[in-house]
């Protein structure tokens, strides 16, 4: 298996500078983003315990703002950079444009930042600002704070196009930047495309045996990029409809239509930094395991279902509108199995190298290990919501709030902050000054986010909703059984926050640092 | 003569406590399987070689296809709204949601006869959820503008159960509150 490709690059091919700089850059700036969402979340929480920390016009800007500066603040620049340096590192060749790459990072964090201005402003509608609520907030904000928030959000995306462009033109383009005589790979583009999405796996063995498989990082990418590429322009003709409703008061966006035109996308944005993630599982399991993958090609078969099904679940935020189409919402609950399927191939292959493997416990083997359990956990209550017939005890209550908490906080953040501290000698050939910090950052992280996922799932299982500034009524006496689980959400929030203090102080000094500690060299 | 569990679908489903148990035993295995993956790591052995078990994986593979299959059809009798064309309703209450009020026609609600919920919104897209006496969560609808939004349940026990709205609809509601009784029949 392996045929040469046609350019020969050298074996200890190294990414570009402007590239390491650029990715470990959008790295830190999505960590800082991280901390601030978190205290937005933080203030929500104490809040919540019962300690008056807002009002409730500042917990629903927090609400919007801890949303937003996670799903966009957090999670693109995250997976802007890796995807930058997976790209070089895995395919041996420079980005296919540096500039569009610098581009693409500026405008969707510019746009961004003006989204937060938006809330800023007032903007209190939550981040998926469900139409009409954006042009009936009684008063509490204003036309153009919602004119800034719809604009800015069109800006992320083009931000986003931007990167997918750069993204995909690396994988396919035939063509090395700065070189118009050499073919970069053999195949036609079609194989390679069928490669990219894992699509390779389903070809007879003789065709399998071929050529030399793409590395999963990179179908990580490529299928995390398509997936949102796909879902992009559903939820830029949903800002443009309402733009066009604040200029023309009485056109009015159909409510139904506009929903599914934002859930189209608003689910799909979730997998964005979560498929590369996976895609990376796959390496760096084998390298803490040191053992190879078991099968090449099974590794690749949840792939193309990923594609899929990364898209179709979207209407699971629709299965309590009675007047959404059964068969869509039928189609989603199909989906969301298919999804749990293919996530139960990728789990059980990672398994299958870990298994009685020599196995290097270290800071990011620990982090990456936690963030696959967070995942499992997550998936399994993710299927239970994407039950139509479950979803109407769980729709909107906290079961909601902890199953994506299990999947994007102890799941993709933490193995977000296991890439970091793998790939940091990589990105600037210096590691960490303290072993031990990372240590503590990582042991609080993971107490501090399994439990407060755990307390939320409590929460949603007693019938707690979501999206409540003041959960506990009173004038409600069943509510207060809420109490001792929004308490001790607090307390593991409080964790998690305070453990992420060694982390910034170990990411100051490796920062400051001036001289190279670490020759490029993974620490595993 | 129509199988039981169409009569039941919209009415009491499954009930959160069969879903949080079998939450409890899925997660459970899942856990327990990881931490036995992990534990495998400390005795090391065949450390270059692929697990015997992972030879099987196609078997594992249909038979966890054919759990999702079979979960999906024992499922879907239980969709309230496939349910609801069955479902003869004796009662009618119309509920009219807005910023940050629910107005029904009626608050009194007989037991053990369909009643059926037709919900409009004025403004904004509400949550209708309903919560039994002792704070179970019963049934919940979407509110959405434009559209009649209708739901078929039928209550079971007499006491005063509370609609709270589910949907984030501006600051005012958490207090989007209102309460019905529910009354012999």
């Amino acid at each position: 298996m392996g045929e040469e490709t046609a350019v020969s690059v050298e074996s200890k091919w190294e990414v570009p500078a402007n590239i390491r700089r650029l990715s470990f850059a959008l790295i830190v700036i999505s960590f800082i983003n991280f901390i601030i969402a978190g205290s937005f979340a933080l203030l929500m929480r104490t809040d919540q315990a019962g300690v008056p920390a807002t009002t409730a016009q500042v917990f629903y800007q927090l609400l919007t703002a801890h949303g937003l500066g996670m799903f966009v603040g957090w999670q693109f620049p995250f997976a802007y950079g890796i995807s930058f340096f997976l790209l070089a590192y895995f395919l041996k060749r420079p980005l296919y444009s540096y500039r569009m790459a610098l581009a693409a990072s500026v405008i969707t964090m510019f746009s961004f930042y003006a989204m937060l201005v938006s809330i800023g402003m007032g903007f209190a509608a939550g981040w998926y600002y469900l139409y009409p609520l954006p042009f009936y907030s009684a008063n509490a904000w204003t036309a153009a704070s919602t004119a800034l928030f719809l604009a800015s959000a069109l800006g992320t995306e083009v931000g986003f196009i931007v990167f997918a462009y750069v993204a995909l033109r690396t994988v396919y383009s035939t063509k090395m930047p700065g070189s118009s005589q050499q073919r970069f790979y053999t195949q036609s583009s079609l194989y390679r495309f069928i490669q990219s999405i894992g699509l390779d796996a389903y070809m007879p063995t003789s065709t399998w045996n071929k050529l030399e498989p793409l590395p999963i990082p990179v179908i990580g990418v490529v299928v995390a990029t398509i997936v949102l590429l796909f879902s992009t322009p559903s939820v830029m003709i949903e800002q443009i409809l309402g733009l066009y409703q604040i200029t023309a008061p009485p056109f009015d966006v159909n409510a139904l239509l506009a929903k599914n035109l934002f859930w189209l996308y608003g689910h799909p944005i979730v997998y964005f930094a979560f498929f590369m993630v996976i895609g990376l599982y796959y390496y760096l399991m084998t390298t803490f395991a040191n053992r190879a993958l078991p099968s090449e090609r099974w590794a690749r078969v949840p792939w193309p279902l990923l594609l899929v099904s990364g898209v179709g679940v979207y209407s699971h935020h629709l299965y309590m509108d009675v007047n959404q189409p059964v068969w869509i919402n039928l189609f989603s609950q199909s989906m969301s199995y298919l999804i749990g399927f293919a996530s139960g191939l990728t789990v059980f292959t990672l398994v299958a190298v870990m298994w009685r493997s020599k196995f290097r416990w270290s800071t990011p083997s620990m982090f990456i290990v936690a963030s696959i359990a967070g995942w499992i956990i997550g998936g399994f209550i993710g299927e239970e919501a994407g039950t139509v017939a479950f979803d109407v005890y769980q729709h909107n209550t906290y079961v909601i709030v902890a199953h994506f908490h299990f999947n994007a906080l102890a799941g993709v953040m933490m193995a977000s902050f296991g890439i970091l501290y793998f790939l940091l000698p990589l990105l600037i050939h210096r590691d960490f000054p303290s072993k031990v910090l990372g240590r503590i950052h990582f042991w609080a992280s993971f107490i501090g986010s399994f439990g407060m996922s755990t307390c939320f799932l409590v929460l949603g299982l007693l019938g707690a909703p979501r999206r409540e500034a003041n959960v506990v009524l009173q004038t409600l006496g069943f509510t207060t059984t809420y109490a001792i689980w929004l308490d001790l959400a607090l307390v593991f929030a409080l964790v998690l926050g305070i453990g992420q203090l060694p982390f910034l102080y170990n990411l100051y000094k490796v920062i400051r640092a001036q001289k190279e500690t670490a020759g490029g060299v993974p620490v595993v | 003569m129509s199988l039981p569990v169409f009569t039941l679908a919209g009415d009491v489903g499954f009930g959160i406590n069969f879903l949080a148990g079998l939450l409890v035993v899925l997660v459970g295995i899942a856990v327990f399987l990881m931490a036995w993956a992990i534990y495998t790591t400390r005795h090391p052995r065949n450390a270059d070689k692929v697990p015997g078990w992972y030879h099987k994986k196609g078997l594992y593979v249909l038979a966890i296809a054919v759990v999702f299959i079979g979960f999906w059809a024992f499922t879907l009798p239980f969709i309230p709204v496939l349910s609801f064309g069955r479902l003869q309703p004796t009662q009618a209450i119309t509920v009219v949601a807005k910023q940050f009020s629910w107005t029904l026609n009626s608050t009194k609600v007989i037991a053990n006869t369909p009643v059926e919920w037709i919900v409009t919104s004025k403004d904004v897209t509400h949550g209708f959820g309903v919560y039994s006496p002792n704070g179970t969560l019963l049934m919940q609808e979407q509110v959405m503008p434009g559209y009649d939004n209708d739901f078929i349940y039928t209550f079971t026990e007499p006491g005063v159960y509370t609609i709270r709205c589910l949907e984030y609809c501006g600051f005012g509601h958490p207090f989007m509150v209102t309460t019905f009784t529910v009354v012999s029949g």
